[in-house]
Formats: structure tokens, C-alpha cells, sequence
């Protein structure tokens, strides 16, 4: 979930709307762009942005921008011109493989406060890691116009056969040098490493202006309060998704009052490219047809046409009617739209949620639960019936507690591949150690302890589906001054009698209790262990009474 | 009988420990049987050998200052703060290079403190011109004027004070910094047995001529006949008596898991392992989406990959992913990766059973609920759990809209969290449309956020052959159960702590 920082009274100039300062009428306000208050000191907001697909939402002027249909100011599609330039871009095929396409556009004109150039950074940033997913969809460059010399060539280059100064350093380094010392090149190295060329960003001077997704030119590259004329790129995989980012840069930039100037990208002709050339940036519109049936189906409303044309222009969209169907054209940067039911959600959130009257589905249907619940209420009464307290344990836990300290070889153990920490990489396959390790917190508390725990364990299986076995299982201890075996099958016995189970016991090692004093039990499919846990176990957990205890499955 | 076998400082440590109505710190009960400590030591363990008394030792923790956490008060405080100060003279911006000359620090405590300063979003962090740029965001002004929880618990360890066990998270960071320890010393509290109980009453009965213990042998010989019943002292103390519970987080699931029953909800499959297929892609989330990254959710190193169901299904869920399937939508437009699909994974959220259950076939109209046990990688905490149970569920039919995934969620809100008011807010997930968050008004708690819903994409729903929809909906159940059993610490819901497990009462 994307966060941005704004400050509400540039907020409220750019939506020209009163925007409350305080919480909750803020929460109500912000609930219209799916933002959620994260923290809010005087006129300085962060929120966070449920919509990771809606790019044109990252900054103070998106946020306006739909406000200003929302609350009313404004309504429809946005409206924005572009001015015809005469610059030109190539891209070589020597690209293609790397990173094949770049939009651009030139914002002209421009007076920039430090604040602003803060959320034109900000929403460059924001777009590069969520709708461009870590900037590997698309990356966005900003420039410094005045310092480059058009026309402009994006081509492909070996790793090592460019030198140029990255954005921060003043030493030219080869574009290999760069993903190996430069922190922005060391972060997004993946994305280029793998090629044969890299791309490379430069103009009619010869000058390096950027290697896309990375770095910006130290000389080029850096866009200050002062600079006049911004130079927008953006490149990707896809053109579609490049336009869009670039929409989005455009727009922002036109809201503090810049000229847009296009240029005419030319594509090397490979079938790898739709034409010889394009124009960008184009504010373009996308068409899709709303049934209106279809909409009183999902919403369960129903609105007359009429209103449901309203509340498209209050959603930044406009509809014109033809029959039962309504033709919605919106915005090209509202790729989040896949579906007619993405613009009812549109119009449910222009009609506001909390007006919706509710209705309650009445349907006569039987309500069933999983047959393990029922054994497992009875084990718990039983065990709670002797008087023993149930816990509940974590299923996440370390090999070092499952197999080491138990005297195990490691085997079975459901592993994560990406664990935070140690004491929790893997599931467990028993309930003993974690039965052990409560007990060894607990050396304060009365004794003697009788506890229980009805858990599920898991483990490698290849016969299962996933390679994985689960089991459902119980696992009741003992604990004080001395306790021994016949307490501990007093318990079981008990149980397996309250639970008709007939129960077959033979004398068998298990490394984790004493030899000779531990049994395998076996009552229809359920297997299990009891016996009197070895002193030097104790010792690793830290135990300092003796510990009886019985572990058995009641289920899968 | 005892009194032949009992020393004679057994037997006064064993009349006093009768007469108490609690237990008794060992060197309280010395203090007030006129008893040396030294034979109060030795007779209770002689005591509790022969099972009289119960020695229950206590290790009791208290917080000192280290030497390091000494200099760092001396120097006005903990070096994020001293930083956030450092930053007022500079109007909240400046250079790492000003701030740790300011600090007097070397590059490691300064980085540290940066680290901290960072998360508590006190400042952010840019680069400009090779320089690391500090700026306060206006977040740090409360711990300036004093309300910073570490400080706060630093100072009072300072002055000896006992920290609250809310507060023992900050006083566990603080000791990981080095700036405070924790001693242990050992207390023992005796009370009194059962057994212990009868021995001291027959102790102090033997030369009475009333009767205490009215047993068989009293019955056979009459003697009831001519001796008076000692009459109840009602002061007199009883042994405890640790009653047989259910877990009391347990408790509350079940209870939630029989108000599903009852409402009609049939319980699906609920595995600890999944496919990322039912995770995710079943439930048309996009594979290079954010939330599949690896930070976000767990995976499995062994085993790796799991089986994916017949190919039809996958194959209706590969098209719905490129091309919108057999729903008229555009899709998203990317080669979809069966490989990533078949990545295993511990269970992200609830939905993943939805996902299973939709594409195993469901019951048109159908209610459907899990109380799942789901993973997220994250460092446990008070208030961070790697695993927990989440409520999810959906409702297939014909005719439900939005509006009755309101009216469902209202009545969840009402009738689970007991909310007076309830506010619907929008939300986004990758498999609803229209998503919607639940807000809901708690009597104690104020506004809470209950979960998320929505209505399941027909991206989902067509390309399974399903025809109807179906309204859906994740409830975070945790914090209510917090808040049923009175805990601030969320590891409590999985308590391993038996005393308390023992105090809890019934009826949550």
C-alpha cells in the first residue's frame, strides 16, 4: 500500500475546495480517493493508498484532481491540451531486448516552489515502485531541459563501453561500474544485469543524459527549484502502461501551470513495434459499455439513467446513453479499469457508500462444520474434565526446538524459505518441544502442572497433496517434584476410555525419553508417544522438575 | 500421626502456615511466627518434602540502569531524541554530517539513532549532492515535550520504579541497546497442602476435647455422643485449587465458529499450506502484483511446489489473468507463469479457502466460512503476530448485490464486535469489486477497523463456470478477542504464561 506525504493547504488551493484539518471529517474526505489517515500534524498529511492501480492518485494534484468531480468544482473527464513540438526522439533496435520502449513530453515554463518539486519527486518515486512495479514496468526520469540538446537517441550499449557521471557523483563511471557502487544502481541492478545491452539515454551533444531505469547524468539530470523547462521520460515493456505514467507525470506537472510539449518518438522497424513513430503525450480516452441491468444486478440499486450519467461525471467519466446501455468513456490513465463493475464501483463511491440502503440476504440454507470439531470437543472435555489446564501454541517455530534439542535427526520439517527470524522458519511436525518450552517458562507458577494442548502439526509427506501431511494431535503433560509413568497413562487411559478408544501399547525408543521408559501407542489409524522425557532434554530446555507426557493424533 | 514425626520448628512453621489465610513471603512467615530464618529455610523444605506445605519460588525481574544507560540520561536523554533536538536549531533539516557533530557521536550511534528516528517516522531521509538529509517531518514534537514511551521507561527505571508489564516490550528494546538490565532474585511463598492441612488441624486438635474431623472412627465409637463439634472458624484459609479450562482464545473462536453454524455457514477445508494458485492467482491477482512480493508473504523452502488442479481450471484461470477469460473484461495483459503458480506457501489469508472452495464447486445459494490459521512475515511483538486466525467467508446466490454485502456486514458488526454504529468505507483488493472496508463503533474500543469485503470479481466467478455472485468478506477477529479478554499485549492470545492462563475467568 502506496504512502504520500502533502500538506492540506496546498491540497485545498490545487482542489479549490475548504478541506477540513481535522479527523474524523479528513477520514470522510480522503475515504472518496480510497486513502486512509495515516498520521496528521497540523497541515502535513500522510496518507496511505489503498489502490495500488490507480497511479494518477499518488500526489496532491491527482488527489485534487479527483476531488474536484467528487465535491463538485469540477466534472468529466479532465481537460488537458497539449502543445505541438517539433523535438524528436529515435529509439534504436539495439534496445529492444532491454527495455524497448520511452514516451516523453516536455513541461514547459514552469515555476516550481521546493514543496512542489517534492511531490513531482515523491510521485515520480511512488509510480516507479507501485504501478511500476520496483520500476521494472516502468521507470520514470525527470530533466532538466534546458541543459540537453535535442534531438534525442535511446539506444542499447555493452556494459562497459559508456562512461558518464551518475546523478550524486561527479567521477564518470561504465554503466557496469554503476550497478556495482552507485546505491541506485546496486538496487535496481536485476533489472538490466541479465542483458546484453543496457539502455542508454543521450542527446544530439553526445552527452549521456541517463541509463533508464537506473540513473540520471549528474549534468542533465538534476532538476532543482530553478529549472524552467522539465524533460519528462518514461520507459517500460509495454507501451501502454509507459503512456500511462507519462499521462500522469504530464498532468501533475500541467495542474502547477506548465505548458505540455509533445515529441514524436520514432520506432526502429521491428515487428516488436505497432508503427514507425508516435507523438507523445496524447491525453487519451478509453471506451466501455455499462448495461445498465448489469448495473442494477451488482449494485442492487436502481438509479435512472439520468443519474447514473451524473454519477459517471462525478467519477471523472462521461456516458451517453444509447437504449439500456450507456457508452462510458474515461481517462486512458485509469488502467485499473478491466471490467464494467470497475466503473459501478466508481459510481457507488460518487454516490457514497454509507447512502446505501442496506439489505439483508435471506436464504434457508444448513449450516455444517468439519468432522474433526466434534472429536476435538471431546478430548477437551475430557482433558478439561481431569482437571488440566488447555494452551495454545504457534505452529511457527525453529528446527533447533523441533529436532536439535530433542535428540532428533532432522527430518519431515516443513520449511520457509524466507523467514524473518530464527526462532520461526519452520512448522512444527510435534507438539512435545513446544509443550516443553511452555513448561520451561512457566517454572514460576504453582506446580504440579497439568496442561494440554489440541493442535495441528504438519510434515513432509509425498503420498499427500503438496508433499505435505497434516495431523491433528494432543499432547497432555505432567510436571513437579516427582511424577512418573503411571500418572501420565492415568491421564491417558482416562481419555482413551471417555473416548471408546482401544488403545495398543508396546515398548519402543524414542530419542527424546529415557531409555527403556517410553512407549508407541496405537488406537485404530491414530498413532502416538508416551513416556518420561530424558534428563538431558530437560537440561536443554532449562527444565529443572521431570516431565511425563503423552503425544496423540485424534485426527487428520 | 504427624506430631511424632514433625520437629518441633516443623511443627510451629506448620501451625503458623495453617493460620494464614494466603501465602506468605518465607521471610514474612519467619517475621511473624517469631522464627529464625535459617529454620523457617529448613523446615519448609523439610515440610514440603513430606508434601505439608507447597514452596512456590517466584524469580522476580527488576530493571537496572548500565553504566551506558547512566551516561546516555547524563547526556539529556536517548540519542534519537538528543537528535530530533539537534535538528531545532537547524529549523528541522539537516545534514547527516551537522547532526552527528551535534550529537558528539560516532558514525555507528548515529546511524543507530537515524535507524530509530527513521522508524518512529520522526524524519525522512533524502540524498542530495552525495549528503544524507535529515528532515523532521513534525511527528517527533510529542517525544520532545516528553511523551516518548523509551524515555519515559528509561527515567523510571532510573528512579527504581517497577515497570507495568504493558511497558515490557520498551524496557526489551531498551535492553537490547545496551542501556538497561534485568536481575533476578528468588522469592518463596508457602501455603499451606491438603494433606498439610489435616496434619496441622490434627496437630492442634489432639489435646482438645471437641471434635474437628468428624471421621468413621467417631461414628463407630459414638463418641460424637458426649464431645461438642468444634464450630467453623470462617477466617480459616483453604487450599487453591487449579480448576481444568478450555485456552480462552479457543474459547472465543469456538464461539464465533457456533454463531457461523447456526446462521447457516457451512465450514471449508482449511489447510496450513497452499498453492499460490488459491492464494493468489485463482483470485485474479496479477503475478507481478506488490503484495506477491517476497517481503509480503511467506514461502516455502521445502517442499517448494505444490499440484495444481485439471487443466481446465488452470487453463480458465491462466485466460482470465491475459485476456479477461470468459468474462468480458480485458484482463491484465501479461503471460501468466503456471511455475509461480505452483510455488507453496503457509496460507496468506482465509480467502485462499474461498478460492479452493469456488474452484472445487459450491452450492448455489451456498453461505461459506473458515476460521483460518494464516502467516505474514513480520519480527512478535505486543502487537505483531507472524500467525493468527482471520474470519472469512462468502455467500453465493443469484440475486445479491452490494447492497446485501452491506446488510451482511452490518449484522457481523452488530451481532460479532457488538458495534452501535458502523461506517463502510471504500477499500481496494485485487479479486473484489466494489471493495469496501468495515469500520464499526465499539461500545469500549471506539472505531475499529473489522475487516474488508466485497463482491468477487466475474473475472473470478465466470472463468470458474460459476453463475451467480458472491459476496465475500475477511474479519480480523484478533483484536476483539484482545478486547474479550482484556489483554494489551496481543501474544497473549497465544499466553504462555500458566498463571495467568489459570486466573482467567469463564464466560468470554
Amino acid at each position: 500500500m502506496p504512502t504520500i506525504e502533502l500538506d492540506l493547504k496546498d491540497l485545498e488551493k490545487l482542489a479549490r475546495k475548504k478541506i477540513p484539518h481535522t479527523r474524523p471529517a479528513l477520514d470522510d474526505l480522503v475515504m472518496l480517493v480510497k486513502g486512509e489517515v495515516d498520521a496528521l500534524q497540523g497541515s502535513a498529511l500522510r496518507l496511505d493508498l489503498k489502490d495500488t492501480n490507480r497511479p494518477d492518485l499518488l500526489s496532491a494534484e491527482g488527489i485534487a484532481r479527483e476531488l474536484r468531480a467528487r465535491l463538485g468544482t469540477e466534472k468529466g473527464i479532465p481537460a488537458y491540451k497539449t502543445i505541438k513540438g517539433k523535438n524528436e526522439i529515435t529509439i534504436e533496435k539495439t534496445v529492444e531486448k532491454a527495455r524497448p520502449f520511452i514516451a516523453c513530453g516536455i513541461a514547459r515554463n514552469i515555476k516550481i516552489t521546493e514543496p512542489v518539486l517534492t511531490q513531482f519527486i515523491q510521485l515520480q518515486e511512488k509510480i516507479g515502485t507501485t504501478f511500476g512495479r520496483r520500476r521494472k514496468e516502468t521507470g520514470i526520469g525527470l530533466y532538466d531541459w534546458d541543459k540537453m540538446t535535442p534531438p534525442l537517441k535511446y539506444l542499447g550499449v555493452k556494459p562497459a563501453a559508456v562512461k558518464f557521471a551518475p546523478l550524486s557523483f561527479e567521477t564518470p563511471m561504465t554503466l557496469k561500474e554503476i550497478l556495482e557502487k552507485h546505491p541506485k544502481g546496486m538496487e535496481f541492478a536485476h533489472l538490466v544485469q541479465d542483458k546484453e545491452y543496457y539502455p542508454l539515454l543521450v542527446d544530439a551533444a553526445g552527452e549521456v543524459c541517463s541509463f533508464p531505469p537506473i540513473i540520471n547524468s549528474n549534468h542533465t539530470g538534476k532538476v532543482t527549484s530553478d529549472t524552467k523547462n522539465i524533460f519528462v521520460e518514461v520507459t517500460g515493456h509495454q507501451w501502454k502502461t509507459v503512456n500511462t505514467a507519462l499521462n500522469v507525470m504530464l498532468m501533475a506537472l500541467a495542474d502547477r501551470g506548465a505548458g505540455i510539449e509533445t515529441l514524436t518518438v520514432h520506432f526502429p522497424r521491428t515487428p516488436a513495434y505497432p508503427k514507425k513513430s508516435m507523438v507523445t503525450p496524447t491525453f487519451e480516452t478509453e471506451t466501455i459499455e455499462l448495461d445498465l441491468d448489469f448495473v442494477r444486478t451488482w449494485s442492487g440499486l436502481h438509479w435512472t439513467p439520468k443519474h447514473v450519467l451524473a454519477l459517471l461525471e462525478k467519477s471523472r467519466m462521461k456516458g451517453t446513453l444509447h437504449g439500456n446501455k450507456v457508452h462510458v468513456t474515461y481517462p486512458a490513465y485509469r488502467q485499473d479499469v478491466l471490467h464494467a463493475v470497475d466503473v459501478i464501483e466508481d459510481l457507488l463511491i460518487s454516490s457514497g457508500f454509507n447512502e446505501i440502503p442496506l439489505h439483508y440476504p435471506a436464504l434457508s440454507v444448513a449450516g455444517k462444520e468439519n468432522a474433526h470439531h466434534q472429536i476435538e470437543r471431546m478430548v477437551r472435555d475430557a482433558c478439561t474434565g481431569m482437571g488440566m489446564q488447555e494452551i495454545m501454541t504457534f505452529t511457527l517455530t525453529s528446527r533447533e526446538k523441533q529436532e536439535t534439542h530433542m535428540n532428533m535427526e532432522p527430518q519431515h520439517l516443513v520449511e520457509i524459505a524466507n523467514p524473518k527470524s530464527m526462532n520461526h522458519h519452520v512448522l512444527r511436525a510435534r507438539l512435545i518441544p513446544e509443550m516443553l518450552a511452555f513448561l520451561a517458562q512457566n517454572k514460576n507458577a504453582a506446580y504440579p502442572q497439568r496442561v494440554f494442548e489440541i493442535g495441528r502439526t504438519i510434515e513432509l509427506n509425498a503420498a499427500y497433496e503438496n508433499g505435505v501431511r497434516e495431523h491433528k494431535k494432543v499432547c497432555l503433560a505432567l510436571t513437579k517434584d516427582a511424577c512418573n509413568y503411571t500418572e501420565i497413562k492415568t491421564h491417558f487411559e482416562t481419555l482413551a476410555k471417555l473416548l471408546q478408544w482401544n488403545v495398543h501399547y508396546h515398548a519402543h525408543d524414542t530419542p527424546y525419553f529415557i531409555p527403556g521408559r517410553s512407549v508407541e501407542l496405537r488406537a485404530g489409524n491414530c498413532e502416538g508417544v508416551m513416556g518420561e522425557i530424558h534428563p538431558r532434554i530437560l537440561e536443554k530446555f532449562g527444565l529443572e522438575k521431570p516431565v511425563v507426557l503423552v503425544e496423540m493424533e485424534v485426527g487428520e | 500421626m504427624p506430631e511424632t514425626t514433625l520437629s518441633d520448628i516443623e511443627k510451629s512453621l506448620l501451625r503458623h502456615v495453617y493460620t494464614q489465610r494466603t501465602e506468605q513471603l518465607l521471610e514474612t512467615a519467619a517475621h511473624e511466627s517469631k522464627m529464625n530464618v535459617d529454620s523457617v529455610r529448613r523446615a519448609s523444605a523439610w515440610l514440603e518434602e513430606k508434601d505439608l506445605i507447597s514452596v512456590r519460588e517466584e524469580r522476580k525481574t527488576k530493571w537496572h540502569l548500565t553504566l551506558l544507560g547512566k551516561s546516555e540520561l547524563e547526556k539529556g536523554g536517548l540519542i534519537e531524541l538528543r537528535l530530533l533536538r539537534a535538528l531545532q536549531p537547524l529549523k528541522g533539516a539537516g545534514t547527516l554530517a551537522d547532526v552527528s557533530k551535534a550529537l558528539a557521536a560516532d558514525a555507528s550511534e548515529s546511524n543507530a539513532a537515524l535507524g530509530i528516528a527513521k522508524r518512529n517516522a520522526w524524519i525522512t531521509l533524502s540524498k542530495k549532492e552525495n549528503q544524507v538529509l535529515l528532515q523532521e517531518t513534525g511527528l517527533g514534537e510529542n517525544a520532545l515535550k516528553g511523551v516518548y514511551a523509551p524515555q519515559q521507561a528509561l527515567e523510571r527505571v532510573a528512579r527504581q520504579e517497577d515497570l507495568s508489564s504493558s511497558e515490557e516490550g520498551t524496557a526489551n528494546d531498551l535492553s537490547k541497546r545496551g542501556l538497561i538490565e534485568k536481575i533476578e532474585t528468588t522469592q518463596r511463598f508457602l501455603s499451606i497442602t491438603t494433606t498439610g492441612f489435616k496434619a496441622a488441624e490434627q496437630l492442634t486438635n489432639s489435646n482438645q476435647k471437641e471434635i474437628n474431623v468428624l471421621d468413621a472412627q467417631t461414628l463407630k465409637t459414638r463418641a460424637w455422643k458426649n464431645t461438642p463439634f468444634k464450630k467453623y472458624n470462617l477466617a480459616d484459609p483453604v487450599p487453591t485449587l487449579f480448576a481444568g479450562k478450555r485456552q480462552p482464545y479457543i474459547q472465543f473462536l469456538e464461539h464465533i465458529h457456533q454463531y457461523l453454524l447456526v446462521k447457516g455457514f457451512k465450514e471449508m477445508k482449511d489447510p496450513l499450506v497452499t498453492t499460490e494458485f488459491y492464494n493468489f492467482d485463482v483470485l485474479f491477482q496479477p503475478q507481478n502484483h506488490p503484495a506477491r512480493q517476497w517481503t509480503d508473504t511467506y514461502q516455502l523452502k521445502e517442499p517448494a511446489t505444490g499440484k495444481l488442479p485439471g487443466r481446465k481450471i488452470v487453463q480458465a484461470i491462466k485466460n482470465a489473468h491475459e485476456t479477461g477469460g470468459k468474462a468480458p473484461s480485458k484482463g491484465w495483459g501479461y503471460k501468466w507463469n503456471e511455475g509461480i503458480a505452483q510455488r507453496l506457501m503457509p496460507v496468506a489469508h482465509g480467502t485462499a479457502h474461498s478460492a479452493r472452495t469456488l474452484t472445487e464447486g459450491i452450492e448455489i445459494p451456498g453461505k461459506y466460512f473458515t476460521i483460518a490459521r494464516v502467516y505474514r512475515p513480520d519480527v512478535l511483538d505486543a502487537t505483531h503476530l507472524i500467525e493468527f486466525n482471520q474470519l472469512d467467508g462468502f455467500i453465493a446466490g443469484k440475486d445479491l448485490s452490494f447492497r446485501d454485502l452491506l446488510g451482511t456486514l452490518k449484522e457481523f458488526a452488530v451481532e460479532i464486535a457488538h458495534a452501535e454504529k458502523i461506517k463502510f468505507l471504500p477499500d481496494y483488493y485485487p479479486f473484489t469489486e466494489p471493495s469496501v472496508q468495515l469500520n464499526a463503533l465499539h461500545p469500549e474500543l471506539g472505531w475499529i477497523e473489522l475487516g474488508g469485503a466485497g463482491m468477487f470479481r466475474p473475472e473470478i466467478m465466470e472463468n470458474l463456470g460459476i453463475n451467480a455472485q458472491a459476496i465475500a468478506w475477511g474479519l480480523g477477529i484478533d483484536r476483539l478477542a484482545m478486547f474479550k479478554l482484556g489483554i494489551n499485549d496481543i501474544r497473549y492470545l497465544f499466553a504462555e504464561d500458566l498463571n495467568w492462563l489459570r486466573a482467567q475467568p469463564l464466560g468470554v
